[in-house]
Parts: structure tokens; C-alpha cells; sequence
């Protein structure tokens, strides 16, 4: 039944009409949500039909009673006081700034109206007041007065206060826009209650969640008119209305298409994508990843596998080779337990606690508003669904699970391997379809330090300060081959070793050692007539790599700078410094290098760097370099690491094997993948004489952030290669 | 100068005190009221009542009350030749005055009161006398009262220009008392009468404000 009716509505401040011809009807027990920029005229709206401002035309229709009863000459003439407060009183509102009054208590605020509109028995009027306050749970402030209470309460008094008078129709604006992110909760929830015991309800918020979870129907603003109205998951999930999309936008990222939960009945490959909706299910953080180790150990247990288990939560699950298979080398499968927890600003996830919900988008697989943990869940999970699978010709199978791989690599650092028969491991933590990860780097860090000295600046000096931001940086694995990326503390130093003649002052650059730097600031003394010279290096510097912030400032603020000999020091080991990608081989870097921070305390400068090696050889050839150019200019090793990496004859026989079965099935290679990572391998090989050691996966896209996408086609394919390997 | 002759000035200048008094407490008794409805006129839409009031405003704040007093006296005399009680007549210049003050202060406060106070009303179904006396009101006193106390402690003395049109009050005892005697004395203990009352009016004032404490 229809309650309301806003026929025609127009209203113009001045010169500026606001709401523009704008019709619509609210029914009985619906709720109905306006959304739109603040200036669109939705609150208008509400303060038209609540007769807080007069309208220029049309007409609002309460109950069947018109707020305007005639136009003359134009001009509205409004209906009669009894008429207007009739309609009045079948209307509440709730403001934005809850407009309680201040010199009344709690209970006060909502008796008053009772008492003295509607001329009620005072005890009655209590009684009422109480019980809807303790609908609120604010039944202990009912002696309170506004100001002691916080946002959220009094914005829940005013509801109180409005419900008081049993209106039809309950109007709110913005009701939680005044308040502090944590009180919007609160308020939200009695909405919804309200929403629940189908109250006639219209809202104007910028809540779009909420708007998605209370609506009936959501009506769309903009610049004064409607532009788009309907169920809210036809308005808010798939506007059509290029300003309803925009203004959307600002609110939730607008998935293009409509996300549908993941039903895995009806996708294939089943058997995986049941383990890996279990998985998703178990929180499992990097560092929280007991519940996913209970599973696994439970997963064992139920089936009769031989389990082990670690302080570090690792897992071991064995399982013995299939009939007539016995003689077959057995084959080792592993995958990370662990995943990296990120989500959108708008997402509510609690990853400690919250099960990830699959969805399906398209052909992905994605996760609402959060990392889908694909890495590596589903490698657990097609690690599992190997294990369950009781038709496969498969030889023993040992499950290797750790922990923390995205982060401190502790898992794989401690495991036990030592009761480990196989000597091949398929790793799989990768990530693309046609390749197989055959290498990874050997990774050296280092820290250095250099003694300061000052010594006074000879006259004609003048100071400068040279400032390098706004470089991409990037990961000292990933990234290194990008030349495009440069490196700011060799691009700085480069100009110093051509003005020759400096004192560098102060220094400062970069962040972490395996990061490549970002920003790069040198103070330092040199002869005025060099600038000249300077400006067109750093001009060409600026050139070549676009969008970074490079400038030169003179500076006079002392005349104190390290010596001399210190300048050449640093100048020296950081020019001379091989720096980025060094070595290629079949189109993948195989050595590199990366000048990865300078920065100084009172007494010393520390220089920051890292080396990775694919292969020994290359590693031993560019460390003998390395300590020439340490020693021949003084630098002292305080600190340093080496990541072990993998290394094997790409031709043996794990990676032949594999390569035999993707040939049977594509006739065509696997294309074979060096990384200048990390990779947990690495520390197997440490582990395992002549290990071979491969990593493969299906391909997913955008892994680390909340947009990880896992490719359902490209899952069944890998999953059909992954049995044939093991089976062949 | 004895203990007697001061204790006989006091009791003289004690019966004045009543008219004091009486100029006081009926001036206030009607110049509130009065400035409440010049406010409300001032804020009215209607312009044409909106600018008499602001000229009534301008001409009261513009001229001494001492002028004031005589013209509300004098001048039906020598208009009309009608001449009538010089009480009335006090009484009436400082209502007209007053009334102008207080309707100022009282614009202030009503002026300070958030818009939405009266939209909330509205939609609670109050009528506007309503919203005005339970709503506004109660808000408004709290707020006006500091400077209301400030005019209200000179209309207490204000009251001594009474004797320029021949009112007999506490002051023009107290000089006349002074001339006699020939001594400073009377005008002395006029000036801790006025002190007295103007600490019982303070006292008054804080008291209420710190009734209205209880919110902010």
C-alpha cells in the first residue's frame, strides 16, 4: 500500500533549482535508501516532505492527505494547519546532527512530545519512553543528559525520540555522517532492527554497504534528479547510469561483473576446489598457521597416513604408492600453508577469524574484498586432493606443508627432511601455466661501514643539496632487471664523480637491503662554477627516467663537510659499484646486484648492498670482484647473509620428466624459469644432497592484493598435467 | 560626625529605599516581558515591524535616559498640555529603555539557539508558542544570563535618576541629607546600600546559573 507519493517535486534555492521534477512512492513497510553526491538534493527531499522547506511545485501526498492544497498564480498554497500537522504526525525524522534538546534528560527528550503534542498520561509516557529506550539499550542514560553521551547513543536517543510518536513514515538523514567510524556500527544495527520489523523507512545516506544489506529499493541522485532506481544489487552492483558508477566507485570498487559465491558442484576440477574451499575456510595468516596444521594432521589421521609435525607447525603427511606401483621412485609435493592478508579499505574482514568465502567472477575464482590465498592454498589443496585420490597409478607420495613462507621462510629454513626418501620435490608455489621454475638465486647480503672525519671547507665552496625521490624502487629479485627503474644513490654519486672536485656533507638513501632504492639526498660543497655542468647531467637524468623528482638547491648553512678522503671513499665504492642486472642468460637475469641503502649515525656511514647468483660460478667470479673494491676502498663488513638458492643441471631428471609429459599433452616445451628470488627450495637443497627441485602452478593474477584471481580453466589443466606427471 | 548622626542618615535613607525598589522590581516585572516580544518583532519577516523595531532600538540606545525620562515626563505637557504621575512616568521611561536592552540580549540568545532545535520540534508536532516556551526558552535563559545580570545590576542604579523628575527615592535622599549636613557622609551610605542590593542581585544571578549547570 502506498504511504507516500513526492509527485512533481521542485525546489530552487535562489537561482539554483536543486530538485529538479523529481516523482516517487514509498509502500507500506519498505525501505527505501537515497543515495547520491553530497549537492544532489536528497536531503532536500526530506526536508521537503517533512515541511522543513517549502517547495516551489509539485506536491507530497501523505496518507492521502496533500501538503499543498492549490496553486495560485504558481505559487503553492498550503493546506490547512490541522492537515499539515495530521501529516506531520504520521512522519518522524532523524537528523544528521540528532538536534536532541539539551536541557532535557535522556527520557525527557522522549516524553516531551508525548506530553505535550500528543497530551499523554504522564506514566504511560514514561513507560513508553523506557521500553523504547531499552529497544535502544539505552536504558541506563535514561537519566543522562545528551551532552554525557557519545555520538552513537544520542544519535539512538533521537531514534528513540522519533519512534516515540508512532509515526508511519520514518525519515533519515545522513544519520551516521556525524559520527566517529567506530560509533557508525551501533546506529547501523538499529537501522537494520527497524528495517527488520518492516517500519516504512526512507534514508538518505553514504553508507553503501549498508544501503545494499537494509533497501528495499534505492533511488539514485544526481544534480537534482533520479537518475537510476531499483533493487539495491541492480543499482549498487550493477549500475547503469554512467554517475551512478562514478559516484560508486568513490565508495566500493564496482566489480564489472556480478560476483556469484563459487558453487563447486559444478565446476570442475571438483576434487580440488573441495579441498581448497576447506582450506579457504581456516584462517591462516603467516605465523597463525596451527588450525590449517590441525586439518592437515586430522586429514592424515582420518585416512591412515604415516603425519609428522614440527614446533613450527611444518606437516609431513605420507602416503604409500598405489598397487603395482611400489618399485616406482617416489616423488615429493610441497606447498606453503601460509598466505599474505590484505583487503580493500571498504572490506570487514577479520582474517583471524573469518572464513574467505570462494566467489566466482568470470572464469576466476576470487575472494570478496580480500587476498584469496591461492598462494599456495591451492597448492595444499592439490596436494590434498593428490593424497585422497585413491584410483591413481601413483608412486609413494611425501606431502611437504610449511609454514611462513611469505615472511620469515622459518618453515622451510628448520624443516626436517632427514626422513625424506625422495630426492625430487614438485614444488607448487608457482605461478604460470607453460613454465616451470628450474633456478632460483643464490641471495648475499651486506652491511658496511666507512669512519666519518670532518675537516673544514676551503673559501670559494659554495653548499648544495641534492635531492633523488620518487624512483619506482622495487623488489631487489623481481624488479632488478628493469632498467627503467634506476637506482638514485648511483645516479647521485655518478654526478659528484664528475664534478670530481666535492665534500659530500650529509648522505642519506634508500631503505631495506632487498628493496631497490626509491629516494636518494646528498649535501655537499663545490666550486659555484660547476653548476652549470651539473644541471645538464641531472637534466638528462630527468630525461631518461620521466616521472621522478630530481633537483639541486644551494644551500649555506655551515661549512663543515667529511674529508677529502672519506668523499673519495664513498664516491669511489659506489661508482665502481656493478649495480642492476649483470648477467642474462636465455632471456632470464642470472646476476645482479643492487646498491640498496647509505645512511649515517654520529660516527659512521653504513653502505647498504645485495648480490644474487643463479649459479656458482658466477656468484664466486663477481665475489672475488666485489672484495677487491671493499678492500681497496676501506669499507669494513659488519653484518652479512646468503640465502641459499637452487641450482641443478636443468636437463636432469625431474625437469625432463616433466617437460616429457607437458610435450605429450601440448606438444610443445615447458618454458624454463630462473628467478632472482627466494625461493623455499633453496633451503631443501641445503638439506638434501643433489636435490631436483621444480615449481609449477596454475596461473593466477594479482596475487598479494585483495584482487588475486585464480584461473578455473588453467586450474583443470594443471591439475590433469600434475597426476600425469606423477603418474608417468 | 557620632555613631547617632550616622545611625540617623541610615534610617532616612532606608525609607527611600522602598521607592528604589519599586522602580527596580516593576521595571523589571514589565521591560522582560516586553523586550521577549521587541526581539521576537525584530526577528519577524514582516520588514516593515522588523524596521520599527530597529528604530525603536536605535533611537533608546542612541539617547541618554536622563532625556529619556524628562521627554516621557514633559513632553505631553507641553504638547497636550496633560500632565500626570511622575512615578508612572519613571516607571515608564525605564520600561521603554530597558525593553530595548534586554530585547537585544534576548535576540542574541535566541539568535544562538541551532536551527535545528526548532526543526526537531516541528517534527515532534510542537505548535510554536509550544516550541517557544519548552523548547527555546529554557536554552535561551542559560545563555543570556550572564549579560542579563550585567543590565539588570544598572537598572538598579539607573533608578536614582528618578529625582530628575521630582521622584523621591533612596539617592535624592541621601543628597539632600548631604547638603543639609554639609557632609559627604549620607552619599557614602547611599553607596553601600546601593553595594548591598547590587551583592544580594549578583548573588541571585549566580545562583540560577548554577542551577542551569546541570548541562552544556
Amino acid at each position: 500500500m502506498k504511504v507516500l507519493e513526492v509527485k512533481n517535486l521542485r525546489k530552487r534555492y535562489q537561482d539554483i533549482e536543486v530538485i529538479k521534477d523529481v516523482s516517487f512512492e514509498v509502500n507500506e513497510g519498505e525501505t527505501l535508501v537515497i543515495l547520491g553526491a553530497s549537492g544532489s538534493g536528497k536531503s532536500t527531499i526530506l526536508r521537503c516532505i517533512n515541511n522543513l522547506e517549502k517547495i516551489d511545485s509539485g506536491n507530497i501526498i501523505v496518507n492521502n492527505e496533500t501538503m499543498v492544497k492549490e496553486y495560485k498564480k504558481d505559487k503553492p498554497i498550503y493546506n490547512t494547519k490541522e492537515v499539515l500537522k495530521k501529516i506531520n504526525l504520521s512522519i518522524g525524522m532523524v537528523f544528521q546532527d540528532f538536534n536532541l534538546f539539551p536541557h532535557l534528560s535522556v527520557k525527557e527528550n522522549v516524553t516531551h512530545s508525548l506530553l505535550h503534542v500528543l497530551k499523554m498520561d504522564k506514566k504511560e509516557a514514561e513507560q513508553r519512553a523506557l521500553d523504547l529506550l531499552q529497544k535502544m539499550g539505552l536504558e541506563d542514560k535514561a537519566n543522562a543528559y545528551p551532552c554525557n553521551l557519545s555520538g552513537g547513543q544520542k544519535q539512538r536517543v533521537s531514534i528513540a525520540r522519533c519512534l516515540a510518536i508512532n509515526p508511519k513514515i520514518i525519515c533519515m538523514d545522513e544519520p551516521t555522517s556525524a559520527l566517529d567510524p567506530e560509533l557508525v556500527g551501533e546506529v547501523l544495527k538499529t537501522i537494520k532492527q527497524l528495517a527488520e520489523e518492516k517500519r516504512t523507512m526512507i534514508i538518505v545516506t553514504h553508507e553503501i554497504k549498508f544501503a545494499e544489506e537494509v533497501a528495499d529499493r534505492v533511488i539514485f541522485m544526481d544534480d537534482g534528479v533520479i537518475v537510476e532506481q531499483g533493487k539495491p544489487e541492480e543499482v549498487i552492483k550493477k549500475p547503469k547510469n554512467k554517475r551512478t558508477q562514478e559516484f560508486l566507485k568513490r565508495y566500493v570498487e564496482v566489480k564489472e561483473v556480478n560476483l556469484e559465491k563459487l558453487d563447486i558442484n559444478k565446476e570442475e576440477p571438483k576434487e580440488v576446489l573441495k579441498f581448497f574451499e576447506e582450506v579457504s575456510k581456516i584462517p591462516r595468516e603467516s605465523g597463525n598457521e596451527e588450525g590449517i596444521k590441525n586439518y592437515l594432521v586430522n586429514f592424515a589421521k582420518e585416512r591412515n597416513f604415516k603425519v609428522y609435525e614440527d614446533a613450527n607447525y611444518n606437516v609431513i603427511i605420507e602416503k604409500g604408492a598405489a598397487k603395482g606401483c611400489e618399485e616406482k621412485e617416489p616423488i615429493a609435493l610441497q606447498a606453503h600453508t601460509d598466505m599474505i592478508c590484505e583487503k580493500t579499505e571498504n572490506s570487514t574482514h577479520n582474517f583471524e577469524k573469518d572464513p574467505i568465502i570462494l566467489y566466482k567472477d568470470g572464469e576466476y575464482v576470487t575472494a570478496d574484498g580480500t587476498t584469496l590465498g591461492a598462494d599456495n592454498g591451492i597448492g595444499v589443496a592439490q596436494i590434498l586432493a593428490i593424497l585422497d585420490n585413491k584410483e591413481m597409478k601413483s608412486p609413494k607420495i611425501e606431502a611437504i606443508f610449511t609454514v611462513q613462507e611469505e615472511t620469515t621462510m622459518i618453515g622451510a629454513k628448520e624443516i626436517d627432511l632427514s626422513k625424506l626418501t625422495s630426492k625430487k620435490i614438485i614444488s607448487l608455489d608457482g605461478g604460470r601455466e607453460g613454465k616451470i621454475l628450474v633456478g632460483s638465486a643464490n641471495c648475499l647480503e651486506w652491511k658496511t661501514k666507512l669512519q666519518k672525519e670532518y675537516q673544514e671547507v676551503p673559501k670559494k665552496y659554495e653548499q648544495y643539496e641534492l635531492v633523488y625521490s620518487n624512483f619506482k624502487g622495487g623488489h631487489s629479485g623481481g624488479n632488478i632487471g628493469d632498467t627503467r627503474r634506476g637506482n638514485p644513490i648511483k645516479l647521485g654519486i655518478e654526478i659528484l664523480k664528475n664534478v670530481k672536485d666535492v665534500y659530500i656533507q650529509e648522505i642519506y638513501g634508500g631503505s631495506r637491503v632487498n628493496v631497490i632504492p626509491r629516494d636518494f639526498k646528498v649535501t655537499f660543497f663545490m666550486k659555484k662554477d660547476n653548476l652549470k655542468k651539473v644541471n645538464k647531467m641531472l637534466e638528462e637524468q630527468k630525461n631518461f627516467y620521466g616521472d621522478v623528482n630530481i633537483e639541486i638547491l644551494p644551500k649555506n648553512e655551515n661549512t663543515k663537510a667529511l674529508s677529502r678522503e672519506i668523499t673519495t671513499q664513498i664516491i669511489g665504492f659506489i661508482s665502481n659499484y656493478e649495480n642492476g642486472a649483470i648477467e642474462y642468460e636465455n632471456g632470464n637475469v642470472i646476476l645482479s646486484c643492487n646498491m640498496a641503502a647509505i645512511r649515517e649515525d654520529e660516527a659512521n656511514i653504513y653502505i647498504e648492498y645485495s648480490t644474487r647468483a643463479n649459479n656458482m660460478k658466477l656468484r664466486n667470479e663477481y665475489l672475488e670482484r666485489l672484495e677487491k673494491l671493499v678492500k681497496k676502498y676501506e669499507l669494513k663488513i659488519i653484518w652479512s647473509q646468503e640465502l641459499k638458492g637452487v641450482e641443478q643441471d636443468i636437463y636432469n631428471s625431474l625437469i625432463t620428466k616433466c617437460n616429457n609429459t607437458y610435450q605429450k599433452m601440448y606438444q610443445k616445451d615447458l618454458e624454463k624459469m630462473m628467478t632472482q628470488g627466494v625461493v623455499e627450495g633453496g633451503f631443501f637443497s641445503d638439506k638434501i644432497k643433489d636435490l631436483e627441485y621444480v615449481c609449477i602452478g596454475p596461473n593466477t593474477e594479482d596475487v598479494h592484493s585483495p584482487n588475486e584471481r585464480l584461473s578455473i580453466p588453467s586450474l583443470q589443466r594443471t591439475w590433469e598435467y600434475l597426476k600425469n606427471v606423477i603418474e608417468s | 560626625m557620632s555613631i547617632e548622626e550616622i545611625w540617623n542618615v541610615t534610617k532616612i535613607l532606608f525609607s527611600g529605599i522602598g521607592v528604589t525598589l519599586e522602580i527596580f522590581i516593576l521595571t523589571l516585572v514589565l521591560a522582560i516581558p516586553l523586550g521577549i516580544i521587541v526581539a521576537i518583532l525584530r526577528n519577524s519577516k514582516c520588514k516593515i515591524i522588523a524596521f520599527i523595531m530597529k528604530v525603536y532600538i536605535l533611537i533608546i540606545r542612541g539617547t541618554p535616559i536622563m532625556l529619556q525620562i524628562i521627554i516621557v515626563y514633559f513632553a505631553p505637557y507641553y504638547l497636550f498640555k496633560i500632565s500626570y504621575d511622575r512615578f508612572l512616568a519613571i516607571i515608564l521611561a525605564c520600561v521603554i529603555n530597558y525593553a530595548a536592552y534586554f530585547s537585544e540580549i534576548f535576540r542574541s540568545g535566541m539568535n544562538s539557539i541551532p536551527k535545528g532545535q526548532r526543526e526537531a520540534a516541528y517534527t515532534l508536532g510542537f505548535n510554536n508558542v509550544q516550541t517557544f516556551f519548552l523548547i527555546l526558552l529554557p536554552q535561551i535563559v542559560k545563555i543570556i544570563l550572564p549579560p542579563l545580570s550585567n543590565e539588570v545590576v544598572s537598572l538598579l542604579k539607573t533608578t536614582s535618576l528618578a529625582q530628575i523628575i521630582g521622584v523621591t527615592e533612596m539617592f535624592s535622599l541621601a543628597q539632600k541629607q548631604a547638603n543639609y549636613m554639609f557632609s559627604i557622609m549620607p552619599l557614602g551610605i547611599a553607596a553601600v546600600y546601593y553595594l548591598i542590593l547590587t551583592f544580594f542581585v549578583t548573588l541571585l544571578f549566580g545562583k540560577v546559573e548554577k542551577k542551569l549547570e546541570y548541562y552544556s
